[in-house]
Formats: C-alpha cells, structure tokens, sequence
C-alpha cells in the first residue's frame, strides 16, 4: 500500500487518482501510523515551500517521515514535496526543508516569463552512477512542470534526470538510495507519467 | 512553447459552445470530451462554468472529480470561483488550478490571498476583453457586465497582486471563428512577464499561425476547432511552430 500524504496542501487527489489508474492501492492519509504500515510514501504538493513546511509541521509530519525515509522506506516527493526534501529553500525568505536531500531551492534564474509551465523533456543526467530507476523504459519524454523555484546546475552526482528552460539545466529528477523526487508532476504527464508511477510501485514492492 | 489548451464552457453539465460567449448550441458530454482530447494528448483543459457568476455557485465539481480519475494533464476550474473555500475544494475534486475572473474584479486582493496559500500557479486570472475605443475593456459575467477597467493596466495589477498566467479572452472575437483578436494578445504579452493563454476566435488552423507569427504567447486555448471535428490536437499543433509535439493515448 502506498500511502499519499495529505497535509492539506494542493491537489492531492490527482496523485491518488493516477495511482488508483495504474492499479496501486493507494490511501490518502496523514497518519503516522498508517505511513510506517505503507509500503512506500509519497509527498505531493503544490505552492508556497514556506506553507508546505509549515503545514507538515502543524500535522506532526517532519520527524516521522525522516525517520522513515531514512530507515529506507522508498519516498517520492512531487513538485513542492520533491523541494521540501531539500535542505532550504529561498521562497519568499529563508525556509529550512527536511534535509533528506542536500541542495538549496533558488529561483530559476532565467531570462524568460515566470513560472515555467509547460512540458519539458527529461533526460538522464550522463555521469549518473546507475540508470535511472524511475525512467525505466522512458528516453528523452515530455513531463509537465509548473514552478518557479528548483534546483538549478545540479551536481550532477545524484541527480538522475535534467531538464532545461530558458537555458537553464534544472534537476527533473533526483534518485538518493530510497528516496526520489520530480520537479515536474507524473500525475499530470500523460502516459509518461502514469509509467514513471508504475515505476515507482514496483521499487515499493 | 505554446500549450494548446481544450476549452470546455459547461452549463447544466453539458458542454455548450457560442458565440460572444453567450448562446447554447449543445456539444457533449464534459467528462467524454475530455478523454477525448486527452488522449488526443491535449496539454491541458479548461473546465469553465458559463453560467456559474448568474448563479453564484459552480456545478463543476462532479464533472472535474469524474474527468479527473482517467485524465491525466492539468485540468482548471473556472466560473463561480468566489473565495479561498471554493478554491480548496476546486483543488480537493482534483483541479490544479483555478480561473478567476468576477471575484477578482469584485475583490482584487483575492488574487493575493490565493497566491500566498495555493501558490502563484494555481491562479490563473481570467480576463473577457472587448474593444473599447483604442483598447479593450475588461468584461466579467461571461461579456455581459462592463468594469471600466482598462484590460492591460488590469493585467498588470493581476500579476502584480499573484496571478500564476493570465487567460484573455476576446469576446468580440470568441464563438465567431474570425481569428484572435492579435492585438489584443499582443498588449498582454508586453504588459506582464507571467504566461498568457490566448482564447477566442480560432476558426481554422491559420488563426493559429497567424497569431504565432505576431506573438509569443505560452498557450491558445482551444473550443470550437475541437468540438466541431475541425482539427485534431495534433494539427493543431502542427499550426504552432513550438508546440509540445507528445503522444497521445489514443493514437
């Protein structure tokens, strides 16, 4: 069972939606005692990272999924939930992260309109150490981002997939042991998306 | 990179098209066509309530929570889009964002509080233009009501108090199948620095190419082309020169 965090913050029904499509039994909860039951976690979200962790936090959500996460349980973060497992971010000030992942969330510092939102294709960052997992059986697909912040000029050395905008080489995917995360949304990418979900279920399993 | 957007104006759960925004020849069924244009590979849809702002209350949600378990690209809600509660539950039924156009006008720091909880993109300001002189004026009520407001000095402030992208519509243009208003277009995309989604007025594929050619707008959405069975979502496409050239699920 996967369980889909629910912390009151963006649409987190398509997550579940998708999930249901491709055949996972999935649950929307925010209960830890469901999240250690689960097979694996995913953190959706959308908007503010300052809201995001503020709302994680009135639900008690910040130790326990670190914890688990760092006991191994496989976690996806999408979109605000893949920038929340960073260290900080510099939305609308300084905001800290969880810190399971060790890069910083700037604006994306691009000459063009603000947010990027639209598809951009997603490949495999060359010097990764291992194929990415979550793009198995995907080359160089279309996924779609909506966002303002990211991380931007990635080390490459855990991030699995780049996209670009306006020039700028984004990390789309990052993969650290058991823990991954998109900038864009596979919920809302079609076909690509709906087999980079089903990717992520067979690593729960 | 432009997005082709399916433009769905609904009343009563039936998809109507047209003209002017006002009129009720009857297309089908909301939940098929979007199916249909998504496995089309359409970029996104656009769910819009025409009748919502008479009633004050939209009949959407059921149509997005159905649409939303088999389509899977960015769907947003608009009409009757009154107050961060409507946007909360637009959001809980499976919408990623919101059009907004008469509560903004009636209250422009709604735009402000939308933003500051949900994110700038979850907000797309919806403007209804009609000429006026040598501009446009901002319409709400589906083109009926006039604002007295200047349509691209409103577009500033819409950006300037949160709004993610704007959605103009020409309604002199919408329902005609006449072309886009281009200049009206053009004004928007100089007066702000977030995406602008063109709507009203595509009647065949060379309205797109035309207003490819003069703008360089991040999507045009798309009604009467796609009901009448004028063009597939590919060539529509085909008419812009950097569409998101995807796959569909039903090709």
């Amino acid at each position: 069972m996967i369980a889909i965090i629910d912390y009151g913050i963006g649409n987190v029904r398509s997550v579940l939606n998708a999930f249901e499509f491709i055949g996972a039994q999935a649950v929307l909860t925010r209960d830890p005692s469901q999240l250690a039951r689960a097979s694996g976690l995913v953190l959706p979200g959308v908007g503010a990272f300052g809201e995001g962790m503020r709302r994680l936090d009135k639900h008690g959500l910040r130790e326990p999924l670190t914890t688990l996460a760092r006991a191994g349980k496989p976690l996806l973060g999408i979109c605000l939930g893949f920038q929340m497992l960073m260290r900080s971010s510099t939305e609308q000030g300084q905001h800290e992260g969880l810190g399971l992942l060790g890069h910083e969330v700037v604006r994306l510092p691009v000459d063009a309109r603000l947010p990027h939102i639209g598809w951009s294709r997603v490949q495999a960052a060359v010097d990764a150490p291992t194929a990415p997992k979550l793009l198995a059986g995907l080359n160089d697909e279309l996924f779609y981002f909506v966002h303002t912040y990211g991380v931007v000029r990635p080390a490459q050395r855990i991030v699995a997939g780049l996209a670009t905008y306006a020039g700028c080489e984004i990390a789309a995917l990052i993969e650290s042991g058991n823990v991954f995360g998109t900038q864009f949304h596979p919920e809302k990418s079609g076909e690509a998306g709906l087999q980079m979900l089903r990717n992520f279920r067979r690593l729960c399993q | 990179m432009q997005r082709v957007l399916a433009r769905l104006d609904i009343k009563n759960g039936v998809v109507i098209k047209g003209i002017h925004l006002e009129g009720q020849r009857r297309i089908g069924d909301p939940i098929a066509l979007a199916q249909k244009y998504y496995a089309q590979a359409v970029d996104e849809i656009l769910m819009m309530d025409s009748v919502a702002s008479l009633y004050g209350r939209s009949n959407l949600f059921h149509a997005i929570s159905e649409a939303c378990k088999t389509v899977f690209v960015p769907i947003i809600m608009g009409g009757g889009i009154r107050s961060l509660e409507d946007v909360e539950q637009a959001l809980a039924v499976g919408a990623d964002k919101v059009a907004v156009n008469t509560a903004l006008v009636n209250d422009p720091v709604l735009a402000e509080h939308i933003a500051s909880v949900y994110g700038s993109q979850c907000l797309v300001a919806s403007i209804e233009a009609k000429r006026k002189g040598q501009g446009w004026e901002a319409y709400i009520s589906n083109g009926r009501e006039p604002t007295g407001r200047d349509v691209v000095e409103w577009a500033k402030e819409l950006e300037q108090r949160g709004a993610g992208e704007i959605l103009v519509t020409s309604v002199d243009q919408e329902g005609t199948q006449r072309g886009f208003d281009i200049e009206l277009c053009a004004a928007v995309e100089a007066a702000v620095r977030i995406p602008v989604v063109a709507s009203g007025g595509a009647g065949k594929l060379q309205h797109l190419q035309q207003l490819a050619a003069r703008t360089d707008l991040q999507g045009v959405a798309i009604a009467s082309l796609l009901h009448y069975d004028k063009a597939t979502v590919a060539e529509l496409k085909s008419a812009l020169p950097s569409a998101f050239h995807r796959q569909g699920s039903g090709q």
